[in-house]
């Protein structure tokens, strides 16, 4: 059944392909599922160093790209599925795609799978991972599932099916540390040390999270954002474990960070080409991971150093004779680690948001009021709101105290708006949410030649 | 009374682990429309076991959160229970969302079937359902005189719901309004909220009241009125970007479920009345 599944599989991946239906990375999976239920068991089996999980609210896309970038440069040979791809059918898919039709032979040594949190529950007692790596439990989408303990719950059910994993987690979300109690395998833990990082550090809204032992809210003493930090639960004396690996000595710069990357008595020096605090968490959870499979620290740094984001991250289009950089906002902890990096560079500039409200997006825009607009000087920043819910944003934006913000509904118009009232010489950054950016892609990406590429992610984006 | 003289002094329970849902925007618009109007306002953040001098304060705010956040607010709050119960007798204001809600009503039976006792200042039993009410809401809120025999017109009020809590009013309860679109306290799309005297509890996320100005500055006229004794016309502000906001959402909810046919007005320029203080 296994051979039938797997030339089903093809066919199907070849002809979606073919007909220009998707990148073929739900169906195929489906089908193949269906012939042979056992498939996504029987092919992880077969790699040779286990497969890795990697899960969490954000980060996950930039983790497995890193870390799969890694690995592919160390020279083990992957499985990987794409972003957006990442539920149950995606996985199988990508696990079929890469088995030998004839011989049923998985030709990798490895899948550094990224699973959507809602999905780990079915699909981690298939796998049976070698590491599972959860990045953050963060605010993200809150109408699609519930809330954070809905996500906990699932999470949690999908470790206690993999007795056998190593768990990979965040020391400095207590709420991913709190998933880990009672696990049967090795836990280890990764976090930065923020010591110095005071003045240069983002804003500072504190959300409490619950401690992992005792439940009562912890306080932080030295805080990342959000919920992450240097915890401690003053009501039982829980605290923030110890660290196997560390991002220290962080310098973050409006282009990339550079820190010290710490682990199994070692250390080296890693220069990340993209910027943001947020990513030196993805980058010391890919980093770990690669150590914890083996790979030697200075190739590690090399392969960090040399990064280049996953397709539709940040990208740069050119509108009117500007540069517009597109960053993918979707939470209030990513669209501030993304406002904090792009005024770390003073130059003159224009910012722009755009908001839709579609299921991609989240259908709940409360998040823009978590996101620190008043910690943010943007007094000389021209600002151009757009998107479904471009009001939302504009009423956000006065209660923040800005003037003279523009409404424009339509996101490409607004990018062309965006363009046109940019300072001389200065830079041009829209932050939209997942369908927004698709727009804008849509009607600016094509006369810059980029179509097939960008009409490829579009409709990929749209299987979720 | 010289408006620069003016001030407030607001209580904004748990702001931690009490604000799941962007509820802080609560606050920011109090906040702002108070300082637009030359009110000065002092924000009491109270946190679970810290101390807090409750007892000048007169507008209680508080947000959603989760479960587990719950369990430990809700003991912190009851054992203040006496001077916030004091405090919204005498008139002052609140406006508690979702688990503030929850938690000044009787009491919240959580799914694993545990019951922690609320503030008792609804009179509302909310217990935990296993399915998750998420969406858009449009209501039409019928705050009134308190005890008084006609309602004033309705308010027309847009926000966004999830909760998995449903709250039964008692007798002696008022909901806060009539569901236009959405599910409200229990899911079954009539009433949402619940009203006692200028204390409002509701499930409107939105956050709720930068898009709806005129029930944020009907919390601001009854705090003052319950610092200074007698309610006052506040000054106008220009709520052209307030009211975009407001009605994008109005036609979103319209576009979603068609909606009830309308009582006459949408309340807008009607003031609304409030509770009067007993100070």
């Amino acid at each position: 059944m296994l051979f039938a599944a797997l030339i089903a599989a093809r066919t199907a991946a070849a002809s979606s392909r073919l007909l220009g239906r998707g990148s073929g990375t739900t169906y195929p999976g489906v089908l193949a599922e269906r012939i042979h239920p056992g498939l996504v068991r029987d092919l992880s089996r077969q790699l040779r160093s286990g497969p890795v999980v990697v899960t969490g609210t954000n980060g996950k896309t930039t983790t497995c790209k890193m870390l799969g970038d890694t690995l592919a440069a160390g020279g083990m040979r992957l499985v990987r599925n794409e972003s957006g791809s990442n539920l149950r059918q995606g996985i199988a898919s990508a696990l079929a795609a890469s088995a030998g039709a004839f011989t049923g032979r998985v030709r990798a040594d490895t899948a550094i799978l990224e699973v959507d949190e809602a999905s780990t529950a079915s699909v981690v007692p298939l796998l049976q991972p070698r590491v599972i790596c959860v990045t953050n439990l963060s605010r993200d989408q809150l109408d699609r599932y519930g809330d954070l303990e809905t996500i906990g719950s699932r999470l949690t059910s999908a470790i206690r099916s993999a007795p056998g994993a190593t768990l990979l987690m965040n020391a400095d979300d207590p709420l991913v540390v709190a998933l880990g109690k009672g696990h049967d395998g090795p836990v280890a833990y990764f976090g930065l040390d923020t010591t110095g990082l005071t003045d240069a550090a983002p804003t500072r809204r504190i959300n409490t999270a619950p401690c992992p032992d005792c439940g009562r809210p912890t306080a932080l003493s030295a805080v990342v954002y959000g919920h992450l930090g240097a915890w401690r639960c003053d009501s039982c004396g829980a605290r923030r474990p110890a660290a196997d690996f560390v991002a220290g000595e962080i310098r973050l710069g409006a282009h990339g960070s550079d820190f010290t990357f710490t682990a199994l008595g070692q250390s080296v020096r890693v220069t990340l080409p993209i910027a943001g605090l947020h990513n030196v968490y993805n980058a010391l959870a890919a980093g770990s991971c690669a150590a914890m499979l083996g790979l030697p620290l200075p190739a590690i740094a090399a392969s960090l150093s040399s990064f280049e984001p996953a397709f539709g991250r940040s990208e740069a289009l050119v509108v009117e004779g500007h540069d517009v950089e597109l960053l993918l906002a979707k939470n209030p902890a990513g669209a501030e680690q993304t406002i904090t990096s792009v005024l770390a560079d003073t130059g003159p500039k224009a910012l722009g948001f755009a908001l839709n409200d579609n299921i991609a997006d989240g259908t709940d825009v409360s998040w823009i009021w978590d996101v620190d607009f008043e910690a943010h000087d943007l007094s000389s920043v021209p600002i151009v709101v757009s998107g479904s819910r471009a009001r939302d944003l504009a009423l956000r934006l006065k209660y923040a105290g800005k003037r003279g913000v523009r409404v424009c509904e339509d996101p490409a118009d607004a990018v062309r708006i965006l363009a046109e009232v940019t300072p001389a010489g200065g830079s041009a950054h829209m932050l939209a949410t997942y369908t927004a950016m698709l727009a804008i892609r849509n009607v600016l990406a094509p006369a810059q030649g980029r179509f097939s590429a960008l009409g490829k992610g579009l409709r990929h984006g749209l299987q979720h | 009374m010289a408006s620069s003289t003016r001030r407030l002094r607001i209580a904004h329970l748990y702001p931690e682990a009490m604000d799941l849902y962007g509820d802080l925007g609560n606050v920011i618009a109090i906040k702002r429309r108070c300082e637009w109007r030359g009110v000065d306002v002092d924000v009491v953040e109270v946190r679970v076991g810290q101390p807090a001098d409750l007892a000048d304060c007169d507008l209680f705010m508080m947000g959603g959160g989760q479960d587990s956040a719950q369990a430990h607010v809700a003991e912190d709050l009851v054992r203040r229970g006496a001077v916030i119960r004091s405090l919204l007798d005498e008139g002052a204001a609140a406006l508690l969302v979702c688990g503030g809600f929850q938690l000044f009503g009787l009491d919240y039976t959580t799914a694993a079937g545990e019951t922690m006792p609320g503030l008792g200042v609804f009179d509302a039993h909310t217990y935990a359902d296993a399915k998750r009410i998420v969406g858009n809401v449009m209501i039409e809120a019928t705050l009134q005189r308190w005890g008084a025999a006609h309602p004033q017109a309705p308010l027309t009020l847009v926000g966004f719901e999830n909760h998995s809590g449903r709250t039964v009013l008692g007798e002696g309860a008022r909901p806060f309004g009539r569901i236009v679109c959405g599910a409200g306290n229990t899911g079954d799309g009539t009433v949402e909220g619940a009203v006692y005297r200028n204390a409002i509890g509701t499930y409107l996320h939105g956050p709720l009241l930068p898009k709806n100005p005129r029930l944020a500055d009907h919390l601001i006229v009854a705090a003052l009125a319950h610092r200074y004794g007698s309610p006052e016309p506040l000054a106008e502000l220009d709520d052209a970007v307030e009211m975009r906001a407001h009605h994008t959402a109005v036609a979103q909810c319209a576009a979603a479920s068609p909606p009830i046919p309308e009582t006459k007005s949408s309340g807008w320029g009607h003031p609304l009345t409030l509770a009067p203080s007993r100070r």
